[in-house]
């Protein structure tokens, strides 16, 4: 996938499999979750990326194994151009200076027994980064730069509000200048002020310091915020590729389209005017996801066989937006609207 | 708003809730007042620490200790529950006014099959036997849309899915056909698809049954899609309160415009969102004047004074602000 930058990370068919333990009289092949299955995609330097979705679909993981939290089942992560699976300790210690986390629940993600000042200094006593008297002043400068006072280094996490601990997080992740950060949910724990708050601060920090962001969530509006590019995932596979705001203007697939119309958003003109997609049933099991467009089940554009069959490619249908669904294959009208298609069209 | 009062289902009038702790008092509902129509989906909204389930649970008397209810009457089709014994009260929970909570895993009993659980209400407060119970549980299931109904009465709870652990809650709550449906953040948990879902049931049990239902949330974007009027609550008060369109398009409280510019809105990104500064009050050393009053744009030495009181306009619609926007 071109972007206009080169890629800080390559994302190459990546696979996450885990597998699940049978009971004692069970027999046959072990089970697996197919947490992740097949997905590829870049983030270009500086880019902010919104993986979205919902639970189970295989996001979480999928920024966990970029974040070598987890060994992929197969497939790999390219960070500089550099598989990150296979880095000498020196190396695997520089790579886990340029990336960090926020994490999504800032109560049980800080240390209750230490003060933010020791939280905050912690990756750099790890990386014997900023010795010294450096370190106090860093911190100090942290703190300033996620909107706390320099005198709140000898609190505690209880001291905080939600919204001030996920600041801490930040500063955290920031201590140690990194390229990437990846934002699991960074918002979802908070009440509405607070969540305008660190949208507003992770939009300035990015320009500030040219960061390279994924950011995971099932919120959409947050999203197409913060995001310059979305990928959508269903089940452990990308449905959707595209530009933030061709993904809302123009959206391709019939489950980013039930995602988008699912949003609530607080005006009730726009909840009045737009299409309401309902979803039938519930998100299949990963351990057993459905067989072709493992959308095919929920689908509300089912084309016929072809879904139940054969699996979509993800293509590129228009410049740099991508989609995998047999709607938008050869020969299928690209702009077929929502329900269209017949089975007949395709025999 | 005496029109109102004449159709009232139930009627929340100058509730205080408090919960005594060690060294502190913790005034978490402030003199709460609104009316529940019938047939009507009313919608309290507010951020976390606002009063909002404090104010539902009071409603029922399940508020838990310290806390006690210290002033107010809550009347249901006119009588009021703070007078009734402990056996009127449990009669009319689970019966007349049934209640929904956040988290459907831990409020379903792991060591009952769905069947039980639902037909325990049928046997309970309707006299079913078990058999008949069981029959109507499967009726129930139906209703509020899982499939296969009949054998999902054998599962246990935790081999269900977030969505459908929430529709048998709804089930169990609609077992003895409420007059009220007590509804505490029920889809915080649920992913966007499932929640439509779940607030679609919702509208449709409601046009089906009739029933009035009270639905706690903290997210504005739900009350757009669900409701018919709203409460905007505040630091254990109601900040305001009117149909769901006025409120939202018009607010007049300024606190529920700061709510509503602090949300991120859907095809409007280049628009930077307004956070509120501060913090809320604390629950234990309140202001006297209005609780918003040191967050807030507009506010006047004299909003800090004393306590503003909750106006009514003819519209419907009510404000709790000496400055009010048009």
């Amino acid at each position: 996938m071109p972007t206009s930058q080169p890629p800080l990370i390559q994302v190459k068919n990546l696979v996450k499999h885990f597998p699940v333990r049978q009971g004692l009289l069970s027999r046959g092949p072990a089970a697996a979750v197919r947490a992740v299955d097949d997905i590829s995609f870049d983030i270009g330097g500086g880019e902010t990326v919104g993986l979205v979705g919902e639970s189970g679909c295989g996001k979480t993981t999928t920024g966990r194994m970029i974040m070598k939290l987890l060994p992929p089942t197969s497939g790999e992560v390219l960070f500089d151009g550099q598989p990150i699976g296979n880095l000498s300790l020196e190396q695997e210690k520089a790579y886990r200076r340029q990336v960090q986390m926020v994490f999504q629940d800032p109560f049980s993600s800080l240390n209750p027994r230490m003060t933010v000042g020791s939280i905050i200094g912690y990756p750099m006593r790890m990386q014997n980064a900023y010795p010294g008297a450096a370190r106090d002043a860093r911190i100090r400068e942290l703190l300033e730069l996620v909107g706390l006072s320099r005198y709140q280094a000898n609190w505690y996490p209880h001291e905080f509000s939600g919204g001030e601990r996920q600041r801490v997080g930040i500063a955290t992740a920031l201590a140690l200048n990194p390229k990437f950060v990846f934002c699991d949910e960074p918002v979802s724990s908070l009440d509405v002020s607070a969540q305008a708050q660190i949208l507003n601060l992770l939009k300035d920090i990015r320009s500030e310091f040219n960061l390279t962001i994924l950011m995971v969530t099932h919120n959409l509006s947050v999203v197409e915020y913060l995001a310059d590019r979305v990928v959508v995932m269903y089940l452990g596979k990308i449905v959707e590729v595209a530009g933030t705001a061709d993904l809302y203007r123009d959206t391709l697939h019939p489950y980013s389209k039930a995602l988008v119309s699912a949003i609530p958003t607080p005006d009730p003109d726009v909840e009045r005017e737009r299409e309401q997609i309902i979803l039938r049933g519930e998100i299949p099991s990963p351990l057993n996801p459905p067989s072709g467009c493992r959308f095919h089940t929920r689908c509300q554009s089912y084309i016929g066989d072809i879904c139940r069959k054969v699996e979509p490619e993800l293509r590129e249908v228009r410049p740099g937006h991508f989609t995998a669904c047999h709607l938008y294959s050869d020969g299928m009208v690209a702009s077929a609207p929502v329900g269209a298609g017949s089975a007949g069209q395709l025999a | 708003m005496t029109a109102a009062v004449a159709e009232a289902l139930l009627e929340v009038d100058d509730l205080h809730t408090h919960f005594q702790l060690k060294n502190k008092l913790i005034r978490a509902v402030n003199g709460v007042s609104f009316a529940v129509r019938r047939g009507e989906i009313l919608g309290i909204a507010g951020e976390s620490g606002a009063g909002k389930s404090v104010t539902c649970m009071s409603i029922l008397r399940l508020v838990p200790n310290p806390g006690r209810i210290v002033r107010g009457r809550i009347l249901f089709t006119g009588q009021d529950l703070l007078t009734k014994s402990e056996k009127q009260i449990r009669e009319l929970r689970g019966q007349t006014v049934s209640m929904v909570f956040e988290d459907p895993l831990n409020s379903l009993d792991p060591a009952f099959r769905v069947g039980d659980l639902i037909g325990e209400a049928l046997t309970l407060h309707k006299g079913l036997s078990k058999r008949e119970a069981w029959k109507s549980a499967g009726e129930l299931l139906r209703l509020v849309g899982i499939p296969d109904p009949d054998r999902r009465l054998d599962n246990y709870p935790h081999e269900l899915s977030g969505g459908m652990q929430q529709r048998v809650m709804i089930a169990i709550a609609l077992s003895c056909d409420p007059a009220l449906l007590i509804a505490d953040n029920p889809t915080t948990a649920l992913d966007v698809t499932i929640q439509i879902q779940i607030l679609d049931l919702v509208k449709q049990l409601r046009d089906r049954l009739g029933m009035a239902v009270l639905w706690i949330t903290h997210d504005l974007g739900v009350v757009a899609k669900l409701c018919d009027r709203v409460v905007i609550m505040y630091a254990g008060e109601v900040m305001e309160q009117g149909d769901v369109y006025g409120v939202l398009k018009h607010p007049r409280h300024p606190y529920t415009r700061r709510l509503i510019d602090a949300l991120p809105k859907l095809g409007r990104p280049e628009q930077r969102l307004m956070p509120i500064d501060g913090r809320p009050p604390d629950p234990a050393n309140l202001p006297a004047g209005c609780p918003f009053a040191p967050r807030c744009y507009k506010a006047q030495p004299a909003c800090e004074e004393r306590a503003v009181p909750l106006v009514e306009t003819s519209d419907g619609r009510a404000v709790r602000c000496l400055f009010p926007e048009d």
